[in-house]
Order: structure tokens, then C-alpha cells, then sequence
């Protein structure tokens, strides 16, 4: 729309207000000013205190989850290596984590870490965590967009996580496998920490 | 106890999961790998048909875990359908078997293996190694990305090439390429 358009109904309020209190001035006494235009001031400011702060606080609601929302989808991307390491560590007869847990819970990325501090990926689960990490690289790497709405920190971790996806996606050996997804673990630990 | 529990020839889904209930109590099946394996048969069993609920050797696991993974749209992820799958499998082969022979029934160990601690004294032998290796080294790139090697150094990716890509297809992407070209095409 035409900024002047949006200009217009100021300058006739304006110059209408200034005209009023013109005329209100003219024809005053003393006490006219504290007896009529007191309250109506002491209204207005009482009204643009409330109806601001309330806005003010719905909109920075909104925003917060908003935030948290992206926050999530850029968790979510990483899923599947969670879910992959949950099984390479996983006990024989225990219950893989829920994938609520997997996409937004921080402790799960800890006992990840730990886990991988002390145990061992199989074949098996390195192949697929490289698999995933070719598929994912492309998206993860689309994905430094939405972290920069975040904050800088944000996208900082992010970049550092997907340095990690590229790393796996070419590995060619254990400790180039290993290497990248703890580094990419300590990433997202850093990431979680952040607050939105 | 088990045995009157059971009924003859009851090859029935509600008979399995009292089977994997009361074995326990037996004493035939280790109670986590019972509880591990009711987890998965309660996941997958929700996708039987009736006949197949009424008559469990008519199942075939993988068909069923597929059907899973297409009805749930991915709420639960395939990597635990399949894991879910192999603990049904396990299950399904304990319970035929104990119908069949109930008196020598010892119920199979779980296939999956513990992970493996760092530093512990199994070592990987030359061959596990060269194993890993190999595997690793075949998974590159991605299926659906094509790979073509230039020139040292350079390796130029093509992305959704189709199934069905024609003759003519092929040339109207040669031609396009060839347009990108610093020097025109016949100057080589």
C-alpha cells in the first residue's frame, strides 16, 4: 500500500487534535484544564499502558514459539542419527527411545556422548549413520537459513554440525566415522544449551 | 501350568502374548526378553488381519512390518520397525516351536548382541576390519545422485536423473551442459 495512504489519517488527526485543543485553550478558564482534559489524559495513559504492554506480550508470545517451533524443525532434521546411535547402543532386550524424546529432549544427545565414550558402533550402525549422513547433508546444509533466524550462536552450531554431516558422509573408516558423530553430538549439546 | 493355560492348536495372537506372559512364570523365557519381545508383537500385531490374528503362522514378518511402516506415516521409525520385527520373529519361532514340542522347549537367545565396550578384550579380527572397511568404502553417494568424474579433482553430480530417461532426454542435458562450456562444442 501507498506509504502516503497510511500518512494521511495521521495528518488529519494530528492537525484535528491540534485544532481541538486550540480551541479548548481559547475558551478555557483555570481549572477547565484539571477539571475536563485531566482525566481524559490520565485514561489515555492508562489505556496505552495496557493495551501496549498486552500487545507488546502476546507478540513476544508469539515470537518465542515461533522460534521454538523452528528450533524443533532443525532437531528434527537430525532424527535419524539419533535414532541410529540409540540403537547401536541400544541392550539387547531394552525398548528403543521414543521419538518425541529423540527430536526435542537434550538428556537423549548426553546419554548419547556418554554412550559413545565408552562403547563401540558396529558395522552395521556406522553404515547407516553414514548413509543418513549423505541423504541428510543437503537438507542439514538448506537448514543454516532457518538457524540464522535463530541467533548467531545458532547458526554457528549449526554450521559446526553440518561440517560433522559432511565429515561422516565421506568417512571411510572407524575412527573417520566416529570422529565426526561424537563432533557432531558435542554440536548439538552446544545447540540445545542455547536459549530461543 | 503353561500347558493347560495354552489350548491345542491355538496358533491364535492372543495365545502368543499369553504364551510370552506365562512362560515367564514358567521360567522358559528371561523376563526382559519376554517383555522386549510383547512390546514389539503389541506394536506390529495392532496391523493384523483377522485371519492372520486367528492363525499367527500365516504371518510373514516383513510383509507386516512394510504395512506398518505405510499405515503409521512414519510414527514409528523403520529402523525400530525393523528392529521390532526381528524380536517378533524371535517370538513367533519360541511359540511354533513350544506348540510343536512343549516338553524339550528351550526358548532361543536373543539375536542382538550387547554393544561393544571400548578398550575391552574383544578385539575386531583382520577380517571384521577389512569388513568395515569395505562397507564403508561402497556407500559414497547418494543413489539418486549420478557422479561424473571431469577431470582430477572434479567430479560433476547430476541430480534426479529419471527411471525412465530416453535417448532424447539424454541429449536435450548434453546439449544444455554443453551450452555451459567455455569454449564451444567442436573446438576440441
Amino acid at each position: 500500500m501507498n506509504r502516503w495512504l497510511l500518512a494521511l489519517p495521521l495528518a488529519v488527526f494530528g492537525v484535528v487534535g491540534i485544532g481541538l485543543y486550540a480551541l479548548f485553550m481559547a475558551h478555557a478558564d483555570e481549572a477547565s484544564f484539571r477539571d475536563n482534559l485531566l482525566p481524559e489524559l490520565i485514561g489515555f495513559c492508562l489505556e496505552g499502558f495496557f493495551l501496549v504492554g498486552l500487545f507488546t506480550l502476546v507478540q513476544q508470545l508469539r515470537e518465542n514459539h515461533h522460534r521454538r517451533e523452528l528450533k524443533l524443525s532443525l532437531r528434527s532434521a537430525l532424527r535419524d542419527f539419533l535414532s541410529h546411535l540409540d540403537l547401536a547402543f541400544l541392550e539387547p532386550d531394552a525398548e528403543p527411545a521414543n521419538t518425541h524424546d529423540l527430536e526435542s529432549e537434550p538428556r537423549v544427545v548426553l546419554r548419547l556422548l556418554k554412550h559413545m565414550e565408552e562403547l563401540e558402533l558396529d558395522a552395521n550402525s556406522m553404515l547407516a549413520l553414514k548413509r543418513t549422513a549423505i541423504y541428510t547433508l543437503p537438507l542439514a546444509h538448506d537448514l543454516i537459513n532457518i538457524a540464522a533466524q535463530l541467533s548467531a550462536g545458532h547458526m554457528r552450531w549449526w554450521i559446526d554440525i553440518v561440517e560433522s554431516i559432511k565429515q561422516l558422509a565421506e568417512a571411510e573408516s572407524r575412527e573417520a566415522v566416529e570422529r565426526p558423530v561424537y563432533s557432531l553430538l558435542v554440536g548439538l549439546s552446544e545447540f540445545d544449551a542455547l536459549k530461543v | 501350568m503353561l500347558r493347560e493355560t495354552l489350548m491345542n492348536n491355538d496358533y491364535s495372537r492372543d495365545a502368543m502374548l499369553e504364551f510370552l506372559r506365562e512362560a515367564v512364570h514358567a521360567g522358559l523365557i528371561n523376563p526382559a526378553v519376554a517383555r522386549s519381545r510383547r512390546n514389539a508383537a503389541l506394536e506390529l500385531f495392532a496391523h493384523l488381519s483377522e485371519g492372520e490374528a486367528e492363525d499367527l503362522r500365516r504371518i510373514d514378518v516383513d510383509e507386516l512390518a512394510a504395512r506398518c511402516h505405510k499405515l503409521q506415516g512414519g510414527t514409528v521409525r523403520p529402523e525400530v520397525l525393523s528392529l521390532y520385527a526381528g524380536r517378533l520373529r524371535e517370538a513367533l519361532d519360541d511359540y511354533f516351536r513350544y506348540r510343536e514340542a512343549p516338553d524339550g522347549f528351550v526358548a532361543r537367545r536373543t539375536e542382538r548382541k550387547a554393544p561393544r565396550r571400548r578398550g575391552s578384550e574383544q578385539l575386531r579380527t583382520a577380517e571384521e576390519e577389512a569388513l568395515e572397511q569395505l562397507r564403508l568404502d561402497e556407500t559414497r553417494y547418494r543413489p539418486d545422485i549420478v557422479p561424473i568424474p571431469l577431470r582430477p579433482g572434479t567430479v560433476l553430480y547430476l541430480h534426479g536423473v529419471p527411471a525412465d530417461l530416453s535417448a532424447a532426454e539424454a541429449r536435450k542435458v548434453a546439449r544444455v551442459v554443453e551450452a555451459l562450456a567455455d569454449e564451444p562444442a567442436g573446438e576440441e
